[in-house]
């Protein structure tokens, strides 16, 4: 069953299209997150889930009932604000329940369940502080106490973690993806960090432009972007693009350099050739099919080094693991056949097949 | 910009001094003045030390002039036009930050506009139409053709004129405006998302933090609407409406005229009538400072 359903949603200012016709389902207890650069459009389209901007085009519904037109009190969503949204001059307990308190619930019960949701968050201590006399971390868990206290269908997320430190963002991560496991509410998430988007998905939707590249899980979206744009943005290092020709059904070029791929393409189209710098295997010179760059400058990372240099006139990295002690100077590599992006230079989208779904076909036709 | 050199600390300290000494010293005078009988006030020079009938003097004027019923017509005056300007000053700029409507920057201008017609620019219209309340509308209507018979409200020597014609505040407006500006755009919306209208939003979340700044525009206007002299001295005939601060100058003139003016008895009423407002800027010092320099909390 979807629980929120975003029917060809735009939003447009002043003639500036931001969100362009985004259609999208999510299920009930799902945890989708909306990964993409700033100005994408990724919090315009959740400001208009939560209700505080209006629909330009198409209808958003929540649990089969179109919200256009309902205020945002009426839609059952609650919200997380990037600065957390306190009122200031009020205490801890009064923030959290403030939405009670504004519905008219009984004072006594308003305490019960202010007791229960400080507990869920470890605020119990803090009910009598002000916001400004709590840290970082703990004005987030009041924020989550507070969306938590109303019961709502749907959390609304709109880059919660992006003013803590990064030791407390890590934290505050897990935590997020433990109550969502626990009180299993539907929840969409906003951010432009991809690790963040990564680790807390059920299901990711890549946007830019004002438009959804790619949606899927977030190890599907990791193996096989859709676009050139979703190569590029998710991964970190991101992805090594190399545009290239297709010299004969199955051999890229690019200057000198010269890529074998695992099925055949049309001879002289123009393809962007994609490998991960984790995907590059350092060789020797003698194999066949190597590839040669030369390794300018060297990044240590801890658990990996990142080799940098240029191939047929692009930025190239490879990473090696820590051990590999080379310095700077001639490297050959090869690139598994396998583990290769193409997409079309013109539009962008992927147009090779997926390897394993090929060899699933070539079994099924056996059988 | 911090200094720490210990010459110009000292250069500051007497500046601060001098300063000091500037504002004070007429006020000591004016207190010397109202201890002495009328003899040793008119002799020149004046004695600068204290003399022995100050009580005397203060409770000759305080009957003289019944300065309870005048200071308490003072108070119910400034009270309701400290009362009447906050309230509309905070509700114009509410609607102006946070609506949006067709002719918002226009009706925020227009409220700005006022702020170069004072009381006393304005006083001819204000008098004419204190004296009749709906003849504006009259004028209109008469105008446009209409018969309508309208009442006449008469405003003068009453409360009600006192006060109206001062309650209306654009200064009172701009404070809450910039107040309201550097509130984050979050805090209402987090009030939506809770559920809260236009109305709690503004009582629960708006007033009580601009608090400082309430304390602030109530000083300022306290004061403001005490030290009103023109529009009382024209607007009441009735010694009963009559305001301290425009009573005073009945204590000046001798007992009749060609005799010296009673300065010692003016004096002691000068220290009556200042002293309610100085009790309110002592009491709201410490809001009053913080509503004016700080932009947050």
């Amino acid at each position: 069953m979807s629980s929120i359903v975003f029917d060809r949603v735009a939003k447009t200012y002043d003639k500036t299209p931001v969100v362009r016709g985004v259609d999208l389902d999510i299920k009930t207890g799902e945890f989708v997150v909306i990964l993409g650069p700033s100005g994408c459009g990724k919090s315009t389209l959740l400001r208009m889930v939560a209700g505080l901007e209006a629909i330009s085009g198409g209808e958003i519904s929540i649990n089969g009932k179109i919200v256009n037109q309902l205020e945002p009190r009426e839609r059952g969503c609650a919200m997380v604000f990037q600065n957390y949204a306190l009122y200031p001059h009020m205490s801890v307990a009064e923030n959290i329940g403030y939405a009670l308190k504004v519905s008219g619930v009984s004072k006594a019960e308003r305490q019960q369940r202010i007791a229960t949701v400080a507990q869920t968050v470890g605020l119990t201590d803090f009910l009598d502080r002000k916001p400004g006399a709590l840290s970082g971390g703990q004005r987030q868990r009041v924020a989550m106490a507070r969306a938590m206290i109303r019961e709502p269908k749907v959390f609304l997320f709109d880059e919660p973690l992006s003013n803590l430190d990064a030791q407390l963002r890590v934290q505050m991560r897990i935590e997020i993806r433990k109550l969502h496991n626990r009180l299993g509410v539907t929840s969409i998430f906003v951010t432009h960090d991809q690790i963040e988007a990564m680790t807390l998905a059920d299901r990711l939707v890549v946007m830019n432009a004002g438009r959804i590249e790619q949606v899927g899980a977030p190890d599907d979206v990791y193996r096989r972007p859709a676009t050139k744009f979703v190569a590029g943005f998710v991964g970190s290092p991101s992805m090594n693009l190399i545009p290239c020709a297709v010299a004969s059904p199955s051999q890229l070029r690019a200057d000198a350099c010269v890529f074998h791929v695992a099925q055949s393409l049309p001879t002289g189209q123009k393809t962007l050739l994609g490998v991960r710098p984790e995907d590059v295997i350092v060789c020797t010179e003698q194999e066949a099919d190597t590839v040669h760059m030369d390794v300018d400058f060297i990044e240590e990372l801890g658990s990996f080094r990142m080799l940098h240099g240029r191939v047929a006139n692009g930025d190239f990295c490879v990473q090696i693991p820590a051990s590999d002690r080379r310095g700077t100077g001639p490297l050959a590599f090869r690139l598994d056949p396998l583990k290769l992006h193409l997409f079309d230079n013109d539009t962008g989208l992927r147009v090779d097949a997926d390897p394993h779904a090929i060899a699933a076909a070539e079994i099924a036709q056996v059988a | 910009m911090i200094e720490r050199t210990p010459l110009l600390n000292a250069l500051t300290h007497f500046l601060l001094l001098i300063a000091l000494v500037l504002s004070i010293l007429p006020i000591y005078i004016v207190f010397v003045a109202s201890t002495h009988d009328l003899q040793t006030v008119n002799k020149v020079p004046m004695p600068l030390w204290p003399g022995d009938h100050m009580f005397e003097n203060y409770q000759y004027v305080w009957n003289k002039a019944k300065f309870g019923e005048k200071l308490l017509n003072s108070l119910i005056v400034a009270t309701a036009v400290t009362i009447g300007k906050i309230t509309i000053a905070a509700l114009s700029a509410y609607s102006i930050v946070y609506f949006r409507y067709r002719f918002r920057m226009f009706f925020f201008w227009l409220i700005f506009i006022t702020l170069m017609l004072p009381l006393e620019v304005r006083i001819v219209p204000t008098y004419a139409v204190a004296a009749d309340v709906l003849q504006p509308f009259r004028l209109i209507f008469e105008g446009l053709g209409f018969a309508i018979a309208l009442p006449e409200i008469n405003l003068l020597n009453t409360y009600a004129g006192l006060i109206l014609p001062l309650v209306a505040t654009a200064t009172g407006t701009f404070l809450y405006r910039q107040f309201f500006m550097t509130i984050p755009d979050e805090l209402a919306e987090a009030a939506k998302m809770d559920g809260a209208g236009p109305w709690r939003f503004l009582i629960d979340i708006l007033l009580p933090l601009s608090r400082t700044n309430m304390a602030a525009l109530a000083t300022i206007m306290f004061v403001y609407a005490w030290n009103q002299y023109l529009w009382p001295l024209l607007i009441t005939t009735n010694p009963a409406r009559a305001t301290a601060t425009m009573y005073l100058q009945k204590l000046v003139p001798g007992p009749a005229f060609g005799q010296p003016p009673v300065w010692n008895e003016a004096m002691a009423g000068t220290l009556l009538v200042m002293a309610p407002p100085l009790l309110v800027v002592i009491f709201m010092q410490r809001w009053f400072v913080r509503g004016l320099i700080s932009t947050d909390k």
